[in-house]
């Protein structure tokens, strides 16, 4: 996960992004890879806890490279795809869990990213909250979002159009969902990593 | 080329998040920042106080100095600290009339002098009286050194040599409820009777009276030597050196002549002084670069000890912030990013303990300037604000470095991973 996000280097092998070799990237443009190809979504959300939902929301464009003029704007338009409109002022810690995980969704997809990362963005939530989320992916996928989930629910999985097993740091099986068929050229894909 | 372009606006743009970022920041820890920059505040707030003082000091020694003329020259008797003269009294070393009799001739620097003598004497008028006048006797060439305008009437001149006129001032007038044209009225100072030719200017207030007793000083102005004929009083002499550039030969000169008219052997000490305005504007000068680089030496310290207490808040706030620095690194932040936001909020701080302080020595300054009428013009030189400003970044940008450093160093993973 860490190293599809470009946040860890991997000790062997290659990891292409979009037909690069990440290995050879410096520092700062893997910084840049992680702010305008990839969205994290993390099982804490990770939000900071001194900035409003907008300002949170906004942040990534802070350090992007066209962020400077309207950003509020498109922090605005995130939050709305995310159906957080009346919650724009709001601190997270007036915010529920689903509330939470939802500006960290705005915030992954405010610099347009390509792929979509989320590690267990449902951990934290009980059951009806992670059945929101989960229809938020579905509604982004739709829209034409690649999104990559990271598992261990059998029921998030579900929700993807391709499975990737993972056991023990080994791809078990990697089978399309019947679930969903795609009709769009990007396709989701749902990455369950079962640890035993 | 395009990037080229971008740079500027690109580093003004991270400039501007970071000190927005900084400033919340602050916001958010009131408390914690403000007590942070005691430190800064302290030394800030002393380096301004102590600059203002010296130049309200500078500013008002330099402006007494400037009204009594810059080629004078004072001239007076003093014991030496060494030599068999040294335990006797002041009295057994002063002037006499005739030790300055051809110091024209023998000095060809010197344009001109007056012997002065001085004493206080009670002055009346009818029923009326003032004691504790200041009585001086001048020789006329003084109105040329001390040029002190002429209110009403004429300046003495050699004809009245030793005769019993004087000059007043107008205080002492109106204290004696003359006429406001007191001209050829008489009066009596001390056993004599004196004819008033003149009313002059007061004196500039010398500010050197500590403590605030702000008396009131009288003074008659009569020819030294009909105050000659009265005693032997106590002589000073006051010269003035033909050019500014002259000044210190006639110093020279007039120590020559006079070791040679009062008889001094080769070795012996000097019993008399001669203080020309420009060394003495030279010593205070010293003293005040003294005064400066110790007083800077302290601030130093006190600017050292606040940027240490920076750079520990800082790392709390780094190690408070572990996460924060992580997502930001996730979310694409980069190193020069993180280093500029944590550098920055160090520089606020100490532009913000800058602030506090030069406040504090704006107070420090008022007060310093109502203590002691020599202070009256105690004032903040903007270059001295400039420079606690400057002092204040410089600690910020030194103790800011190595915390924001080691944020920007920090691991993304380890750093989301932190508790």
């Amino acid at each position: 996960m860490n190293v599809m996000g470009c946040l860890d280097k991997a000790t062997s092998g290659c990891y292409d992004l979009d037909d690069q070799d990440t290995t050879t990237l410096s520092e700062v443009e893997l910084a840049r890879v992680r702010n305008e190809r990839i969205g994290f979504v993390f099982q804490s959300f990770e939000l900071l806890s001194q900035l409003t939902a907008l300002g949170n929301v906004e942040m990534p464009l802070i350090y992007s490279r066209n962020g400077w003029f309207g950003r509020r704007k498109q922090a605005m338009q995130a939050l709305e795809r995310v159906g957080l409109t009346d919650r724009i002022k709001h601190k997270p810690n007036q915010l529920s869990g689903g509330e939470k995980q939802r500006v960290a969704i705005a915030r992954a997809l405010i610099c347009n990213p390509s792929i979509l990362l989320a590690d267990e963005p449902t951990g934290n939530l009980d059951s009806k909250t992670s059945e929101g989320i989960l229809e938020l992916f579905d509604l982004l996928h739709r829209e034409g979002q690649t999104i990559i989930v990271v598992t261990h629910e059998e029921y998030v999985a579900k929700h993807t159009n391709r499975i990737i097993h993972l056991e023990d740091g080994r791809i078990c099986s990697d089978l399309p969902t019947n679930s969903d068929t795609s009709e769009k050229s990007r396709s989701s894909g749902g990455l369950q990593e079962e640890m035993s | 080329m395009r990037k080229l372009f971008l740079m500027p606006l690109v580093c003004a743009q991270l400039l501007y998040q970071s000190t927005h970022l900084a400033i919340s920041q602050i916001w958010a820890n009131k408390t914690r920042s403000l007590l942070t920059t005691v430190g800064i505040v302290i030394g800030v707030a002393s380096v301004t106080a102590v600059i203002a003082a010296l130049t309200g000091l500078k500013a008002t020694v330099l402006s007494q100095v400037e009204s009594f003329g810059s080629n004078s020259i004072i001239i007076s008797p003093q014991r030496p600290d060494t030599g068999p003269l040294s335990h006797l009294p002041l009295w057994n070393v002063r002037f006499s009339a005739e030790d300055f009799d051809g110091m024209l001739e023998h000095c060809p620097s010197v344009a001109r002098y007056t012997r002065l003598s001085g004493n206080q004497q009670t002055v009346r008028f009818g029923e009326k009286s003032v004691r504790d006048v200041d009585v001086s006797g001048v020789e006329p060439s003084w109105h040329e050194i001390e040029s002190r305008p002429i209110v009403l009437g004429r300046k003495f001149s050699m004809i009245d040599q030793t005769r019993y006129v004087c000059l007043i001032d107008p205080q002492l007038r109106d204290k004696l409820r003359l006429d406001i044209d007191c001209i050829g009225q008489l009066i009596r100072i001390g056993h004599n009777t004196f004819s008033i030719v003149g009313v002059i200017e007061k004196k500039v207030q010398m500010g050197f009276n500590f403590g605030g007793t702000n008396r009131e000083d009288y003074e008659a102005i009569i020819p030294f030597r009909t105050s000659y004929k009265f005693g032997k009083p106590w002589i000073m002499v006051l010269a003035e050196s033909k050019s500014t550039k002259a000044l210190e030969e006639a110093v020279a000169e007039i120590k020559f002549f006079l070791r040679r008219t009062r008889r001094i052997k080769p070795g012996d000490p000097d019993t008399f002084s001669v203080l020309s305005l420009k060394s003495a504007i030279q010593t205070f000068n010293n003293i005040a670069l003294v005064v400066t680089l110790v007083a800077g030496g302290i601030v130093g310290i006190s600017l050292l000890v606040g940027g240490v207490g920076i750079m520990n808040i800082m790392l709390v706030s780094i190690s408070e912030r572990t996460r924060e620095i992580g997502l930001r690194k996730a979310v694409g932040a980069k190193k020069s990013a993180i280093l500029t936001q944590f550098l920055v909020e160090a520089v606020i701080l100490c532009f913000f303990g800058g602030l506090i302080g030069v406040g504090f020595g704006k107070l420090l300054t008022l007060g310093i300037s109502m203590i002691n009428p020599l202070l009256a013009k105690t004032y903040i030189p903007l270059w001295a604000v400039v420079l606690s400003f400057g002092f204040a970044g410089v600690v910020g940008v030194c103790f800011g470095l190595f915390p924001a450093i080691k944020a920007a160093r920090l691991d993304p993973i380890e750093a989301l991973r932190h508790e």
